[in-house]
């Protein structure tokens, strides 16, 4: 996983390699430190990956009395119910991974090949989908999807529908309005590991190709697109896993037919029940494999992939015309990703919604409501504290591991690098269920449940599945700045601990600054630990907030979506935020 | 989170700049980052609530669990809070624990205090844990043997104070309440003996009393005899639709039987909740039932000339409970057909009504006038109404009642005693904007007091036009014939119609097409495999026994068996027979 990545890091500034640069770094940083880190990281992952892991696994295989059994997850698979889940989830997660590729490759070819107006402006924009949960775009899709709904308020009025026969999207295509909902929020993370793939290509490679006559289509195939192949398949891994899994946007549906969703039904009832534990048991065993076999498809090609750019790229200028259709292309798929979060801002100021193209009634009443709620002030600080937390717990955790893999030889390194990306190939669900099935009364680890505080496990739930995209964007820190300067500060008499503190960890603060942000506005978007964790409704972050308030009677969904409006501010500063901090690098941050 | 640690040595000869200024030009985009952030979260800090029903600082809690909707939830956690604060200086925080519908409520609660006296049998009382002992220490129906260890396990439970936090279980229906209490969750009296509805009633004597909420009515329980729970408003249940739709689909008549939602025109059009998530979903499906019952009893009665070979009553009767459980199954079957899909809580069915989403629904009575007011436009005409059908349903209430180990058993006979009040009946039923009633939105219940409705409060109702008293005694309701499978029903729907939706759709589409040939037809509404008597007796007892390997196995075996129906008669219907 490491070497390919680092690459990436790198962009297309020439660098020597990794193992050049460590050669003499030993003393750098004391060994014991690096020992400390080193055993805080395993007792973490240990306490806070394993042990949920393993307490989920052996409920899956234990009757009452305590003896072993399979039963339980047999059944799981003989009973067509939750066949039927994990065939559809499987579907959804399959269509939205080709529906990432097939919106996100073409864009990633244009942005990195072509010069076209607004070039750099979209780039900076591809994000703006992830700025809201999914299951709240669902929302604003549900109230325009409707038989009385927008769209085919529209459709009626330029004739393209009768109005007497309106098409019902949602009440048969619910798996359609879905893996839409997923694609539409998850394509940028292909896009921009494509993006960053395509950059790292050696031009050379298919200029060779070219000189031998090969047609530009031959080559894209023959060439360009295996060299890619590890970056897409990183991402495409992450956007299938998470798709696979989601549990907001099929609730948001009332689609119950779904793994994801039977599980958190199951919720209320965990005494005595095994069958909540041997889906959970299923379910991780599928994305596991899912991924290993993804790993051993195409992981092999890495090798083959890995060559860095011998020649600057030359950006191809296009006719105007061609030109303003790529910008068109470009700007129209960023448009369609936005439509859900339109759809959530047009409910949120609308008294009524019913057989118009555009919502009827303004008001801001709802915002009034939604702000001024019980649940909103005290989600929000609740948000506020757990994500805060968490980007506190993994800049310390993150910031050690990647010094001591980018800036140590202690052997065994690399299986820190691994621990602390794993969570990206366990689904959330799989681990917030872990939690609360390790925090319940009677299980040893019990006293995490402050009482009925679910805080500290919230706040690890949060880091832990955040902790990859800290280190990676310390490990890029890191390897930029050269150990030369470190060196000279030891040279003057510093320890190496005061080395780190004074010299390397001001200059990768950038990094770090952008890494944290980046972890901090996902983490306030965190959905699964969010739902399953949180029970009470003082200790709700905002996802469970917004989540609760749909079901009030009547304005549920128009309180609703003000809520989200307010989120999708908040978080587009966040994002932007770290956009501007950190620039190009952000592709990398969700590498597999 | 910034770069704080900048080497504080700087390089700039200009001492004059200020340390801050000359921090704040190196960190410029941060600094804006950070500022824009706080900006944003000023808003709710603004508008946050003056009068907050979850203080940070508060001397007494009192944890509720309960179905209620948020509308509820906040008139009633605010007025009791203020009411208390008034009567002790004390602060109180209602907390509102909300974990899904009545039937969703009623499984965790057997779950957690299954756990929490887990925990009591294993720690304090040191015993080992079984599965017997599991299945026993909640089940009040069965009589174990003297000295056997499920016998001691329900005694240990029943002298127990275990608990699982929450004081009180607000909102449902009679049988879910009746249930919990006979399972000994819940309690007329908390840990120390005292409190609980007995303390209320010995305040209030007329209150319980058939000139306030009488025991029983036309059938209905409205209160516990032994004081574990009691009746705080009536519930009836209705059908509410969307005339635009109706229209659209060409049906000139407004619905007023529950036969009306299984005309084949409404198909994908009517908007259903999952019974084994929703409690009101259940009672209205318990109402289909009860009608068919009903309507088989009065044939069989009126058929009876007397003469030799005349039944005995109880011949007649048992008799029509079977015939009424075929009949009203089918035509839940049918209802189900036509649903658009089973959504997991009832509130979404007059919301799904509303939109346009759905023709017609099923829902408890206040769902449909609320969406009905909702939707009401300037002209006074709403798209939205709402029906009770005729002879279709009953009066019945929803009731309150005190759990075991409850934490703060003095608070939650208060609350308890709040809510029967004539403040506690008026924020139910009176209009908004009335004195001691919701501000902005009235609740649109039916108060359970029957000395509450005085001639001076029918004027300031919110719905004075509903009789509700009146209307009980049109519908004798039976609690005998439909009590015994009303769990079943919970999960024999699900089974029947929401796990095997899909093929069910598929079929019923099939038979319309085809004009519904008559063996196809009948193929379709074969129910034999869950006979009254198979679902009072075998599946009623795999419910109860709570062992959940063999609940699981036998909803896979009878959704197997009613998706290969469904398909076989889908087929039939294609080649017309």
């Amino acid at each position: 996983m490491r070497s390919g990545n680092n690459t990436s890091w790198r962009g297309t500034r020439p660098g020597g390699d990794n193992e050049d640069e460590t050669h003499e770094l030993d003393f750098l940083m004391s060994r014991n430190l690096s020992y400390i880190v080193f055993a805080t990281m395993v007792a973490f992952f240990g306490c806070f990956f394993v042990a949920p892991i393993w307490t989920t696994v052996i409920s899956a295989f234990r009757t009452a009395d305590g003896a072993f059994t399979g039963e339980f997850v047999w059944e799981v698979f003989r009973n067509p119910l939750y066949r039927e889940g994990l065939g559809n989830a499987f579907w959804i997660a399959l269509w939205t991974t080709l529906g990432c590729l097939v919106v996100a490759l073409p864009l990633a070819l244009l942005h990195v090949r072509y010069l076209f107006p607004g070039r750099v402006l979209l780039n900076s924009l591809v994000l703006t989908p992830m700025v809201l949960p999914p299951f709240v775009g669902a929302i604003g899709v549900k109230a325009m999807l409707g038989q009385a709904g927008a769209l085919n308020s529209f459709l009626a009025a330029v004739g393209l529908m009768d109005p007497g026969q309106p098409i019902d999207w949602l009440g048969e295509g619910q798996m359609f309005g879905i893996v839409i909902m997923e694609v539409l929020h998850l394509y940028p993370i292909l896009y921009l590991n494509a993006a960053a793939a395509l950059a790292n290509l050696d031009p050379a490679m298919e200029e060779a190709a070219a000189n031998m006559g090969c047609t530009p289509g031959r080559r894209f195939w023959r060439v360009t697109l295996p060299l890619i192949m590890p970056g897409v398949f990183a991402g495409g891994t992450i956007v299938f896993i998470w798709a696979f899994t989601e549990l907001g946007v099929p609730l948001v549906f009332d689609y119950d037919r779904v793994t994801s969703v039977q599980i958190f039904r199951s919720l209320n009832d965990l005494s005595g029940n095994p069958f909540p534990y041997a889906l959970v048991f299923v379910m991780l065993v599928f994305s596991g494999g899912f991924y290993l076999l993804g790993k051993v498809l195409f992981g092999r090609s890495e090798a083959v992939g890995g060559g860095k750019a011998t020649t600057a790229r030359e950006m191809i200028e296009v006719k105007p015309f061609w030109g303003w259709a790529m910008t068109v292309l470009f700007a129209g798929v960023t448009f369609l990703a936005v439509v859900p979060h339109l759809g959530v801002m047009c409910l949120s100021v609308s008294s009524d919604w019913y057989q118009t193209i555009f919502p009827t009634g303004l008001t801001l009443g709802h915002f009034r409501d939604a702000l001024g709620h019980d649940l909103t002030l005290s989600s929000i600080s609740n948000s506020l504290k757990y994500s805060s937390l968490a980007v506190l717990v993994d800049l310390l955790l993150g910031v050690g591991v990647a010094y001591v893999v980018v800036r140590t030889k202690i052997p065994g390194r690399q299986i820190l690098d691994t621990m602390a990306m794993l969570p990206l190939a366990v689904p959330g669900l799989v681990m917030a269920f872990g939690y609360l099935a390790m925090s319940r009364e009677g299980q040893p680890l019990s006293f995490l449940m402050l009482g009925e505080n679910p805080v500290l496990l919230l706040v690890i739930a949060y880091s832990v599945r955040r902790l990859p995209y800290v280190v990676r964007s310390a490990s890029a820190g890191f390897q930029q700045v050269s150990p030369a300067l470190e060196e000279a500060a030891q040279n003057m008499g510093a320890t190496p601990e005061r080395a780190l503190w004074r010299v390397t960890l001001p200059l990768v603060a950038p990094n770090l600054v952008a890494g944290g942000l980046l972890a901090f506005a996902f983490a306030m978007l965190e959905v699964s630990d969010s739902m399953i964790l949180a029970q009470q409704a003082a200790h709700f972050p905002i996802t469970k907030a917004i989540y609760s308030l749909i079901g009030a009677l009547g304005s549920g969904p128009n309180l609703a979506a003000a809520l989200g409006v307010w989120a999708m501010v908040f978080l587009t500063v966040t994002i932007v935020g770290a956009a501007v901090l950190l620039g190009k690098k952000m592709g990398a941050l969700f590498r597999g | 989170m910034t770069a704080e640690e900048t080497p504080e040595t700087t390089l700039t000869p200009d001492a004059a700049v200020p340390r801050w200024r000359e921090w704040l030009e190196r960190h410029k985009k941060e600094t804006l980052v950070v500022a824009a952030m706080l900006m944003t979260l000023a808003g709710p800090f603004l508008l946050r609530p003056a009068e907050s029903t979850g203080p940070a600082k508060y001397d007494r809690r009192l944890v509720v669990m309960t179905p209620h909707h948020e509308l509820i939830r906040r008139e009633f956690g605010a007025a009791f809070s203020k009411h208390w604060k008034e009567k002790t200086g004390q602060v109180v925080f209602v907390d509102w624990r909300v974990p899904g519908g009545t039937s969703d409520i009623a499984v965790l609660l057997k779950s957690e205090f299954l756990g929490a006296f887990q925990v009591h049998w294993e720690k304090t009382l040191g015993l080992e844990w079984s599965a017997k002992v599991a299945g026993a220490c909640l089940d009040g129906k069965s009589v174990f043997s003297e000295g056997s260890v499920e016998a001691k396990a329900r005694k240990a439970f029943l002298e127990s104070v275990v608990g699982i936090g929450v004081d009180l279980f607000f909102g449902g229906g009679p049988y879910d309440f009746q249930q919990q209490a006979r399972a000994g969750v819940l309690v007329a009296a908390d840990g120390k003996g005292a409190g609980g509805l007995p303390a209320v009633r010995k305040a209030h004597p007329e209150w319980f009393s058939d000139a306030g909420i009488p025991e029983t009515l036309s059938g209905e329980t409205f209160r516990d005899r032994e004081e574990r729970w009691v009746g705080t408003c009536l519930s009836s249940f209705g059908i509410v639709f969307n005339r635009d739709v109706l229209k659209r689909l060409g049906i000139e008549k407004e619905p007023d039987s529950w036969s009306d939602l299984a005309d084949p025109r409404l198909m994908g059009q009517v908007a259903l909740s999952d019974p084994s998530k929703s409690g009101s979903v259940t009672k209205a499906f318990e109402m289909v039932i009860q009608q068919q019952m009903r309507v088989a009893f009065d044939e069989l009665t009126k058929k009876q000339g007397g003469g030799r070979f005349a039944k005995s009553p109880q011949e007649i009767e048992r008799e029509a409970v079977r015939t009424g459980w075929t009949e009203g199954m089918r035509l839940i079957q049918r209802i189900a057909a036509n649903a658009r899909y089973f959504t997991d809580s009832s509130p979404k069915i007059p919301l799904e009504v509303s939109r346009g989403d759905a023709a017609a629904g099923m829902c408890i009575d206040y769902y449909g006038r609320s969406a009905e007011e909702q939707t009401r436009g300037k002209d006074g005409k709403s798209r939205v109404g709402f029906v009770s059908p005729v002879g279709g349903t009953a009066v019945s209430v929803d009731p309150i009642g005190m759990l075991r180990g409850a934490p703060d058993g003095e608070l939650a006979t208060a609350f308890m005693e709040f809510v029967l009040s004539d403040a506690g009946q008026g924020l139910w039923g009176l209009k908004a904007g009335q004195p001691g009633a919701p501000k902005s939105v009235a609740l649109r219940r039916l108060p359970v007091r029957r000395d509450w409705y005085t001639e001076a409060r029918l004027g300031v109702m919110s719905d004075p036009e509903e009789r509700a008293f009146e209307k009980a005694k049109q519908f004798q309701y039976e609690a005998n014939w439909t009590g015994p499978v009303f769990n079943a029903v919970r999960f024999l729907i699900r089974v029947m119609c929401v796990d095997t939706h899909v093929e069910l759709r598929a079929a019923w589409e099939e038979l319309e097409r085809a004009g519904f040939p008559k063996e196809a037809t009948a193929t379709f509404h074969e129910i034999g495999l869950i006979h009254f008597d198979n679902a009072a007796g075998g599946v009623t007892e795999t419910l109860a026994s709570r062992d959940k390997a063999q609940e699981t196995r036998l909803a896979r075996q009878l959704g197997d068996a009613f998706r290969k129906q469904y398909e076989l008669a889908g087929n039939k219907a294609r080649r017309g027979q």
